[in-house]
């Protein structure tokens, strides 16, 4: 077990170190700075000089990446280039919190919505409810969050005014953004809990609980899904990483204060320090959350670890 | 003898006997006795059907999914549609037509025009050239990529595959969006860095499939025989094990075309991916974003071309899943 951990840890770490290095230089192939002549008119050559040294981007690319990693050790994101007076690290710690609320919010309604769908489908196979739930996640699964989010935005914002369409300021808000960044994810799960239902409900094991009485609902929610939630648990790696990347349609559209808004503002000011920042964040957030996964998949399923030896 | 007629065993009828014995006798013999006898089959053994191929065989099962003809239908009407649609069409894609703002759908602008007056139908029709476009394009170049990746990788095997497999895990750990738009930052927004962007991770998937494929068919007979007769490793994967493994590489080939057309639509939704006047599908949406309380034609138009492509690929994919691998149909 401790071995198992430690491989996958040695793996995400270097995964991150690979990150940082592709989007270091990445960046820094870009053409033009923020600092070039180009971009800031109105400033005087010297003044660009200083300003790049103070930046320290008069030095050699490979000098500046040590810097850079100086920093990282030290939790150290650097300056906003375009903000002077924040760092990267407020903004992460200011605003990830709001990320992550609604961001966990739309894991949990995802299970609560996901799962019943798909058990309700497999246990009524071939009926309405079935067609429902397979057509609900054909179009689901499909349809992509920013064309979901805009439909959904004007349902219930135009059509029916009903939710409110910006900021995160009561529950009622929180409704939509949620739903946009919820629909896929329930879909996902819906379609996979039915499939893995369908084949658990065959398995000799629950023909066994049967056999020996036990009722409908126990042999449902304790043989069958013990086996089937597997999958779904897998995809809960997966599922952080497709919410980070639809936060930032969801956290834009809604005017919501979160960090993958902040992403896409660093994105269209160019702005160095702060997307490199929060891309590493985003990739040490994923790589934690796949660990824990897999973590906790060993745990449940010993399959898995006799798998990997 | 002929193929028509051979023997057959046939019981004597009891018709024919009992004039000779005692039924209790015939009871007693129960139908042991035999008479060899010629019996002309007629056409029940001719072969009046000409021998399917593998590939007829796949289009005939595809075929008969109604949702994959209809995507594939969907497809080749928006395809044509949008190589002659701006070609006979008075509207460009720039050119502003200042009477008619923010006009609602009519006959005239059959979907309305945006805040400078631009037809919105044609936007729409040059939005599909790119997107179908990229989706093409892209599908393509990650196909020679995973195939010449995942080919070499479960080939050679060893050493060479668990460094390519490392790599491989690595990439696919992040969301590739991450990658994607570092990418779009460094090259400019533009079709070709929309295309080099996912050319970065999209081919990892297609490579794991060929890798499992070629590994399991790699043992068989004909792939030592071609061995033993000299072939090089890049004759064997281009003409023994490829081929034999083009029905899996297909499906996830085909899944790769909505994947980047969605890509292509975020990254113009974001406002990194095509910049205007140009327009693509990504690119109208974000346009519309600010008027979609007033104006919702601006925003439903694009969404619902984005929509009904992406389903329609999807359709064809699984379409094309089913008929190539009847086996994971469930």
């Amino acid at each position: 077990m401790a071995k198992y951990i430690l491989k996958r840890l040695f793996a995400g770490l270097l995964t991150i170190v690979v990150l940082i290095t592709i989007a270091f230089f990445l960046m820094h192939a870009m053409p033009g700075n923020p600092f070039s002549q180009g971009e800031q008119k109105k400033l005087t050559a010297e003044a660009l000089e200083k300003l790049k040294a103070k930046y320290g981007l008069d030095k050699p690319v490979w000098e500046q990446y040590l810097i850079y990693w100086e920093g990282l050790l030290r939790f150290d994101f650097g300056n906003s280039f375009k903000k002077p007076d924040t760092t990267a690290n407020e903004i992460i710690f200011e605003h990830f919190p709001t990320s992550a609320k609604v961001g966990g919010i739309a894991v949990l309604v995802s299970l609560l919505v996901g799962v019943p769908l798909g058990i309700a489908a497999a246990l009524n196979r071939g009926r309405g409810m079935d067609w429902f739930c397979m057509v609900f996640a054909t179009v689901g699964i499909s349809a992509p969050v920013f064309v979901i989010s805009v439909l959904l935005m004007y349902l219930f914002c135009g059509v029916f005014p009903v939710l409110p369409n910006f900021g995160l300021n009561d529950w009622k808000s929180y409704i939509l953004p949620v739903s946009c960044l919820a629909f896929n994810p329930i879909a996902y799960i819906a379609r996979q809990i039915r499939s893995s239902m369908l084949e658990a409900m065959e398995q000799d094991y629950v023909r066994t609980a049967r056999a020996k009485g036990v009722s409908e609902f126990w042999v449902v929610t304790k043989h069958a899904m013990k086996n089937a939630i597997m999958p779904v648990i897998t995809y809960l790696g997966p599922l952080v990483a497709g919410l980070l990347t639809g936060s930032f349609i969801v956290e834009r559209l809604f005017s919501i204060s979160g960090i993958g808004r902040y992403f896409v503002q660093s994105i269209s000011d160019r702005d160095y320090t702060m997307i490199m920042g929060i891309t590493i964040f985003f990739g040490v957030f994923v790589v934690i959350c796949n660990l824990v996964v897999d973590v906790l998949m060993a745990v449940i399923d010993p399959r898995v670890k006799l798998s990997e030896k | 003898m002929s193929r028509k007629n051979r023997f057959v065993f046939e019981p004597i009828p009891e018709a024919a006997l009992s004039r000779s014995i005692s039924p209790e006798a015939y009871q007693a013999l129960d139908g042991a006795l035999f008479d060899p006898r010629l019996v002309d089959l007629g056409d029940a053994e001719k072969v009046i059907r000409p021998s399917t191929t593998y590939w007829h065989e796949v289009w005939q099962r595809f075929r008969r999914d109604p949702l994959a003809i209809l995507g594939l239908a969907v497809i080749a009407v928006m395809s044509v549609a949008c190589i002659f649609v701006p070609m006979f069409s008075p509207y460009t894609y720039s050119g502003m037509d200042l009477a008619h703002m923010n006009a609602f759908p009519t006959w005239q602008h059959l979907c309305g025009t945006d805040q400078m007056g631009r037809d919105l139908f044609v936007r729409i029709m040059y939005g599909a050239r790119i997107s179908i476009s990229i989706g093409l394009i892209a599908a393509a170049i990650n196909f020679v990529i995973g195939v010449l990746y995942g080919g070499i990788s479960g080939y050679v095997g060893g050493k060479t595959d668990m460094v390519l497999m490392r790599i491989v895990d690595i990439l696919i750990s992040l969301p590739s969006m991450l990658y994607t738009v570092l990418i779009m930052l460094v090259l400019g927004s533009s079709e070709f860095s929309v295309i080099v962007a996912l050319c970065f991770t999209s081919w990892i998937g297609t490579a794991r499939v060929v890798r499992s494929e070629v590994m399991y068919l790699k043992h068989a007979e004909y792939v030592l025989a071609a061995r033993l007769s000299g072939a090089k490793l890049w004759d064997i994967l281009v003409t023994h094990l490829i081929p034999n493994a083009m029905g899996p590489i297909i499906v996830s080939t085909a899944f790769l075309i909505p994947n980047a057309i969605f890509t292509e639509a975020f990254l113009s939704f974001l406002g990194i991916g095509i910049q205007a006047p140009m327009a693509s599908w990504g690119t109208l949406a974000n346009d519309a974003r600010s008027t979609l309380l007033t104006y919702p034609y601006q925003m439903i138009f694009p969404v619902m071309a984005i929509c009904v492509t992406m389903f329609s690929f999807n359709f064809i994919g699984d379409g094309l899943r089913d008929a190539l691998d009847p086996r994971l149909k469930k």
